[in-house]
């Protein structure tokens, strides 16, 4: 190959996401008549998660298919574009923000002084969340213990009325069997089911209507630089791609896995109506603003989220 | 300047490894030696800016929560120490099958069994059992390897008895859950401390001059002896009840447990009257050093595999192994038992499990075998890994208490049976997974 | 004797007494004192367990508090080690060896020594430049991106580059004192056996 991108994921390799990310890759190969080839490394082989923006500004790695969230300790717009808690319930209202409603620009500003080109955002699926007990609406999170990730989702859930317990991801299972916390922010709805978390937490609200992760695939400038314009535009076609394949994958996942869930009589699937999304958008809509006090950045992150979802009636 | 990238990933692997065993043959220090040959590498391969590689993974490496399970262990087991605990224990079990031939051995094992449900570090309870149980053995005249080898391999098993810092550290390297390896590793645990048992029974019962009974003097002067059994039974009791229960029922998270352990232990010796200032600020500088030398070797290691992975050994290993193995999954198993009995020889486990287990644990993932199981069977490997020439800690442990006039060569020589019943135990969890998954 | 003191007597062979220069003393002095933080990890992080379960109310700052204070005890802890000549080490030929060949190699590792630590130095001075200022070159200590937020990041990147800074006086004043003992042996004034 001409050229030869080494790209760190965050996903571990046995992970579906991250085989959705290597065939990715293998079709850009192919598209560029193997000028261009993508090396996807698994989270954590060259470096951890949290230090990829560091890595393509040192020219370490050459790129990173990762979620925006985790460079929130770098800048909090960072964590407020990447998981922006309670504003969408569909994969595809994210994914019309950036590629199309003003996101692209500034994601592209944001990663600008890391000499890091942003080539395109995509997501996973809208995490579902995962109950012990019926969760019908905002009122019923009051005094829930629910175990959440640290920073924007704990305080939104916070400001809820909810009780957040911060526990590693691998004590979830655990925690919920024996009664530890009555609820889980983890992850989508099929990665759920096939752990059992339904099983042991048999009210789960699927559609989810807290986390949907921004997922972006950026590479280093001075790399992209050199790149002719037929390959550069390869692979933002190819992003565009990713992002409707790895989207539209896992729903079918999910769906079967719903469908799968409905067969139990143990489990009993909840789905919120718009009026409690409105509701949940609009406690969290506070602690964005909270959040967006953090940096200038984070204040145009707000500013031009807001807008789109006041602009498509989201709000 | 040079690039050393033009060798290509076979022969920089080779020459890698090369350079890797030439410096530690030299005496130099584990740590400084997995670390200096990975900035050497990422010099040679990327060039100068790449070096914050190396320190951004040595942030990455110190800052993981789970890793705080590791310094409240060897604090536990340095508390352990200085408190009267383990004599105690020791004590009270030496009623148990004193007229049976290598019943003091059998008596060692089933200390070592206890201590070894309590901490889950190797180092403390090999130096107990040799303070302890060796020179008991040795006075009745047992016969030199065979107590030499109980009380070594015994002291090793703190490792692979939940909890373990060999299943915490691989639970973290493969992200599945710690709770599941513990429960997956008890009975191979216990499948490994009843070989020993056999064995000596068996050997000693083929060959009664192997371990003279005790005279009825000394067993007339035990039975005089008061011995508080509640009390000595009641505190190892009590934080094995804290440390696997908190963790068993979810309670709490495995570091949370740890540190719990060492508020039990802390309270076991204030109640016996034993806690003091002194031997707290003993006991932290222990944690200081030890920690100090572990987490370093680690440090080491993940500074060698994060520069591997970049110049594409992941691949290159995966390759290598898949085509040696012709796609067989047994075949695949066994050279990763290979690979894993010869890094543990010359390696400290820490960095080989780092080196190894983001490259393993997703081919066995890929084949379909279950990584909880591979778990249970990393651990045991790394009980062989503890044992072997010529980097073998349980032998340097003990070598540090024992008499003078015993070598390290003789340690060595003594652990050879016990290291064959390490791999046998190896063979049957890895040709029946169900020992480790019969809970699933 | 105490059993952990006796530890490693054998598997960490002594090439000198632990604390040999003036830096190592005084990093023992230090380090002697912040083990302390260790049982202090311990009791935060058994308050944290007892909030939770007895009052209902974890906190948000114990976990990332004793991450941060382990992992900076870890770091400081190679040094301390460094300091004691408690790393191990595979000792087949360093034992058998003469004590001028034994010389020898100490000044090899004190050299490889000074490498590691001055290339490390670099990339930790890389690495805590980028945690500490923005890309366009403003002060922001890069935080942990938490509810809490504390900028450990940026403290723990900046331990790492003053212990290995350390780290690097230590081999160096390490590899002064093994020349000093080299011409010890070559006076005679060392017997050479
Ligand atoms: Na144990
Ligand atoms: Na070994």
């Amino acid at each position: 190959a001409d050229f030869t991108f080494k790209v760190q994921s965050s996903d571990p390799s046995g992970d579906k996401n991250f085989q959705i990310q290597q065939q990715w890759a293998e079709r850009v190969g192919k598209m560029s008549g193997g000028r261009l080839e993508i090396k996807l490394l698994p989270v954590g082989s060259v470096i951890k998660h949290t230090e990829t923006l560091d890595a393509i500004k040192m020219g370490i790695l050459d790129g990173h298919v990762t979620a925006t969230a985790y460079f929130s300790g770098k800048d909090p717009a960072f964590g407020l574009i990447g998981n922006t808690v309670g504003a969408w319930s569909d994969t595809s209202q994210l994914l019309q923000y950036i590629n199309y409603g003003g996101g692209y620009q500034v994601m592209t500003d944001l990663y600008a002084p890391y000499g890091v080109k942003f080539v395109g955002g995509s997501t996973t699926g809208v995490e579902s969340f995962v109950s012990k007990v019926p969760v019908d609406g905002v009122d019923d999170l009051k005094g829930l213990k629910l175990r959440a990730p640290e920073g924007l989702v704990q305080k939104v859930f916070a400001a809820a009325g909810a009780a957040p317990v911060n526990l590693p991801g691998s004590e979830v299972f655990t925690a919920l069997s024996k009664g530890v916390i009555d609820a889980a922010d983890y992850t989508v709805f099929s990665t759920n089911q096939k752990a059992g978390l339904n099983d042991i937490a048999p009210h789960p609200v699927q559609p989810g209507f807290h986390s949907l992760p921004l997922i972006d695939v950026s590479v280093s400038q001075k790399k992209w630089d050199k790149l002719p314009a037929d390959l550069q535009e390869i692979l933002t076609v190819s992003v565009r791609d990713f992002a409707q394949d790895i989207t539209t994958q896992l729903r079918i996942a999910d769906q079967q896995a719903v469908k799968e869930a409905q067969s139990t009589p143990d489990i009993t699937i909840h789905n919120w109506s718009a009026e409690e999304r409105k509701k949940f958008r609009a406690i969290a809509r506070s602690q964005w603003e909270e959040f967006a006090k953090g940096s200038d950045n984070a204040m145009k992150v707000y500013q031009s989220i807001t807008a789109y979802l006041e602009e498509n009636g989201l709000l | 300047m040079f690039d050393l990238s033009v060798i290509g990933i076979a022969y920089g692997s080779l020459l890698m490894l090369g350079l890797l065993i030439f410096l530690l043959l030299t005496g130099m220090q584990l740590a400084f030696v997995t670390g200096l040959v990975a900035l050497v590498f990422t010099i040679g391969w990327f060039g100068v800016d790449a070096m914050p590689l190396i320190t951004s993974r040595m942030y990455s490496f110190v800052n993981g929560y789970v890793f705080l399970a590791v310094p409240m262990f060897v604090l536990m087991a340095a508390l352990l120490d200085r408190s009267g605990i383990a004599v105690d224990l020791f004590d009270a079990m030496k009623k148990v099958g004193r007229k049976l031939r290598g019943g003091v051995a059998v008596q060692t094992l089933v200390v070592a069994v206890i201590l070894a449900s309590m901490s889950g570090v190797i180092g403390g309870e090999t130096v107990l059992l040799g303070i302890l149980a060796l020179p008991q053995m040795l006075r009745l005249g047992y016969d030199r390897k065979l107590a030499i080898g109980t009380t070594c391999a015994g002291g090793a098993l703190g490792t692979m008895m939940p909890p373990s810092i060999v299943l915490i550290i691989y639970g973290m390297t493969a992200s599945v859950s710690i709770g599941e390896l513990f429960k997956a590793a008890f009975l191979p645990a216990a499948i490994l401390a009843g070989f020993y048992v056999a064995y000596v029974l068996i050997r000693c019962y083929l060959n009664p001059s192997l371990a003279p009974l005790p005279s009825a003097e000394e067993i007339a002067a035990d039975d005089e002896r008061d011995i508080n059994y509640l009390k000595a039974l009641f505190f190892p009791g009590l934080t094995v009840a804290i440390v696997l229960g908190s963790i068993y029922t979810g309670v709490a998270s495995v570091t949370e447990a740890s540190a719990l352990g060492v508020v039990g232990i802390m309270l076991s010796a204030l109640i016996r009257g034993e806690l003091n200032a002194e031997m707290i600020k003993d006991s932290a500088k222990a944690t200081m050093q030890t920690c100090g030398m572990i987490i370093w070797i680690g440090i080491g290691a993940s500074a060698l595999v994060g520069v591997y992975n970049l110049m594409g050994g992941i691949d290159f290993v995966e390759s290598v192994i898949l085509s040696l193995s012709d796609g067989h999954v047994m075949t695949t198993v066994l050279i990763m038992m290979a690979i894993l009995l010869v890094l543990g020889m010359f390696l400290d486990w820490v960095g080989v499990a780092l080196l190894t287990m983001p490259i393993f644990v997703p081919i066995i993932t890929n084949l379909g075998l279950d990584p909880i199981w591979f778990g249970v069977v990393f651990c045991l490997n790394m009980q062989v890994s503890f044992l072997s020439p010529p980097f073998g800690p349980a032998a340097f442990y003990l070598k540090s208490v024992a008499p003078k006039d015993i070598s390290l060569g003789e340690i060595f020589s003594a652990l050879v049976p016990f290291i064959a019943l390490q791999v046998v135990a190896l063979g049957l969890v890895i040709a029946f997974p169900q020992l480790a998954l019969w809970w699933k | 004797m105490k059993a952990q003191e006796r530890i490693h007597e054998e598997a960490v062979r002594e090439a000198d007494a632990p604390g040999r220069t003036w830096l190592d003393r005084a990093i023992l002095r230090v380090g002697n004192l912040l083990s302390l933080l260790f049982v202090f990890t311990v009791a935060i992080s058994f308050f944290e367990i007892l909030m939770r379960y007895l009052f209902n109310a974890p906190t948000i700052w114990v976990h990332e508090s004793a991450a941060f204070i382990g992992g900076s005890l870890f770091i400081i802890g190679g040094a301390y080690a460094l300091a004691n000549n408690k790393h191990v080490r595979v000792v087949l030929i360093y034992d058998v060896v003469s004590p001028r060949t034994r010389c020898f190699l100490n000044i090899f590792h004190a050299l490889g020594g000074l490498l590691f630590a001055g290339m490390l130095a670099y990339g930790a001075w890389m690495m805590t430049t980028n945690a500490w200022l923005t890309p366009l070159g403003e002060l922001h200590p890069e935080s942990s991106g938490s509810a809490w937020n504390p900028i450990f990041p940026a403290l723990s990147k900046a331990l790492i580059l003053l212990v290995v800074c350390v780290m690097f006086i230590q081999f160096l004043l390490h590899l002064i004192d093994d020349f000093r003992q080299l011409g010890r042996i070559n006076r005679g004034e060392v017997s050479d056996v």
